[in-house]
């Protein structure tokens, strides 16, 4: 009986311990979580009910700032334009895996020199954006950039890259394929490398030519790589901001983006920069959801 | 060894002429794009031996004399104004501001990943399966609303431009790399703290001494990633640490310098020696991060 009772004593004291371990192990995860994630969420929602009198900065509640969105969205082109350039730099992060998808292939081959491609395709996902970006526009940079010199000894005229807004746009997507290409071919070269190479020998055995081993043997077998970049494609859409800030600026050509509107408003009006944050989001989720979805069934439909 | 020459061996050897011919053009294509890829850096090489006239004149041109004034002014104690107050800052203060910053961060936020994701991988309690269910759907929903509502709050407690603050705010536990650290930990077999429990081992022990050891290879990893990232990071500084000036931020208020000053040579020397370091920790851990991000198809 004694030891029992010794035995349910020692059993709660090593339960007690654990619990306390446990609760140790996830206090302050759970407190930062609660308060970054969840209180910031919900705070989000509620920001953009808040309305702020300009000249007595006391505030009330109400939908002032959602009648102001869509005002702003019918009767000037700057949302429209925002959203037109995002949709612009998510098609251009599609043409990015597309061509990634083809050069992987060819870089799965194993062509020459693949350990000095690797570590240099690597190089933009190691240096700042910063620094990417700056020493990239510098390259066009008006009367001193290469480009802007080689297109002048052509008989050229320099464009004026960063005040024409089709210009500087095709300046930032062109820097986003740039930097892009290297690490997505790494990574789809990675997914293609982890496939059986029987697989691969038996498809040439029966005559299969290039372009039917990328798209009908090796695309199935990685797929699921191949939509995990299909889905970065859309959120890009909805949060590419710093290149065009660190490339072009904040000038009167800025191909502003969905990100930008409100990233370019959280210093100085956190309820206008909430309210578009929110209507977006409440737009981004269900098309994210759709795109899985979707791509879930192309996979599905294909064998893939 | 031998596997990898079959592999390498059997994607070649079945290949016909014109498919051979193919995979030249496309060496060729790639060769430009990866010297592409480094050309800007060797420009601003060049450049940053050149004084402002010899780049103004000649910016594509080597340096005819070349000059290390550039890099001379720079490292001593040459300051570049923060834009809040009367602040300046020299790049040795964005180099300690950019370096504290990322290893307190890597540091924090790793630890509480660890910590979090042993205990929801290995133990049960009520909760357990909520917790996890709902970390990875905050992870899948897009939340590009919240940086409004985190700049009002750390405004709010008073945070902005304190290094606490900071540390409070990227101390994150279920942040990239959350459920990988967990998918480690719950591959370890369970067994081994068995054993050290009938040992006598207690909770903690086992989690230092056993699980961390053994789920070391996809931590340091991760602790690499986000290092990486807390060193690059740019935005986040900008907004919440403007009167530290990271390297990041510090390199754009000379670039703004450089664009009225023109004293562009200048802003060529320190955005290199900004890269030297990542460079010489990319030579270090090189084979770590090309190994178990690239080939593990981590993304």
């Amino acid at each position: 009986m004694n030891v029992q009772v010794l035995n349910k004593k020692k059993k709660k004291k090593i339960n007690v311990r654990r619990a306390l371990f446990i609760a140790g192990m996830l206090a302050i995860p759970l407190i930062q979580f609660g308060i970054f994630f969840v209180y910031v969420n919900i705070n989000s929602i509620l920001l953009t009910f808040r309305v702020v009198d300009p000249i007595t900065g006391t505030y009330g509640w109400g939908l002032d700032n959602y009648q102001d969105f869509f005002y702003r969205f019918t009767e000037y082109p700057d949302y429209k334009d925002a959203i037109f350039n995002s949709l612009m730099f998510g098609l251009n992060d599609l043409l990015l895996v597309l061509i990634s998808l083809v050069l992987a292939y060819f870089f799965f081959k194993r062509i020459p020199g693949t350990q000095f491609f690797r570590i240099i395709f690597f190089l933009p996902s190691i240096i700042s954006i910063v620094i990417y970006t700056m020493a990239y526009s510098l390259m066009f940079k008006a009367g001193s950039g290469p480009i802007n010199v080689l297109i002048t000894s052509l008989g050229g005229e320099e464009p004026d890259w960063l005040l024409d807004e089709n210009l500087a746009r095709m300046l930032v997507m062109i820097y986003c394929l740039w930097v892009g290409t290297g690490y997505n071919i790494l990574i789809f070269g990675g997914a293609m490398a982890n496939i059986n190479t029987e697989v691969i020998e038996y498809a040439k055995l029966d005559g299969v030519g290039m372009f039917r081993e990328l798209f009908q043997v090796i695309l199935p077998m990685i797929w699921p790589t191949l939509s995990v970049a299909f889905i970065g494609s859309v959120t890009t859409v909805f949060t590419l901001f710093i290149q065009v800030k660190l490339i072009v600026g904040d000038s009167f050509g800025t191909p502003r983006t969905i990100a930008f509107l409100i990233n370019d408003n959280v210093m100085s009006n956190q309820e206008k920069a909430a309210t578009i944050g929110i209507i977006f989001t409440v737009v981004a989720t269900p098309v994210i959801l759709l795109v899985r979805k979707l791509i879930d069934y192309v996979g599905k439909k294909f064998g893939y | 060894m031998k596997k990898a020459k079959r592999k390498h061996n059997s994607r070649s050897y079945l290949l016909t002429k014109r498919e051979k011919i193919i995979l030249g053009i496309v060496f060729v294509l790639l060769l430009i794009y990866a010297l592409s890829l480094i050309f800007p850096f060797f420009f601003l090489l060049m450049n940053s031996f050149k004084d402002e006239v010899e780049y103004f004149y000649d910016s594509t041109g080597f340096p005819k004399t070349p000059t290390f004034e550039n890099y001379i002014t720079l490292f001593s104690g040459y300051k570049v104004g923060t834009g809040i107050g009367d602040g300046e800052a020299t790049i040795g203060e964005m180099f300690w501001n950019s370096i504290s910053l990322a290893v307190v961060e890597t540091v924090t936020s790793m630890f509480f990943t660890c910590c979090a994701a042993y205990v929801l991988a290995k133990y049960k309690f009520p909760g357990n399966k909520f917790l996890y269910t709902f970390v990875i759907v905050s992870s899948v929903v897009p939340t590009i609303a919240a940086i409004s509502a985190t700049y009002r709050l750390m405004s709010d407690i008073q945070l902005i431009g304190t290094f606490i603050g900071m540390i409070i705010m990227n101390c994150g536990a279920f942040t990239g790399g959350f459920l990988y650290i967990h998918s480690y930990f719950k591959s370890i077999p369970w067994s081994f703290a068995e054993s050290a429990m009938i040992d006598g081992a207690s909770d903690f022990k086992i989690f230092f001494r056993i699980m961390i050891p053994m789920a070391k290879n996809g931590i340091l990893t991760f602790t690499i990633l986000r290092f990486l990232g807390f060193w690059n990071e740019y935005w986040i500084p900008y907004l919440f640490y403007p009167n530290h000036p990271t390297l990041g931020v510090g390199l754009t208020l000379l670039k703004a310098e450089a664009v009225n000053t023109g004293s562009y040579t200048m802003l060529f020397a320190a955005m290199i020696v900004a890269i030297v370091p990542i460079l010489i920790f990319y030579a270090i851990f090189q084979k770590q991060l090309l190994s178990n991000t690239i080939d593990g198809g981590l993304k």
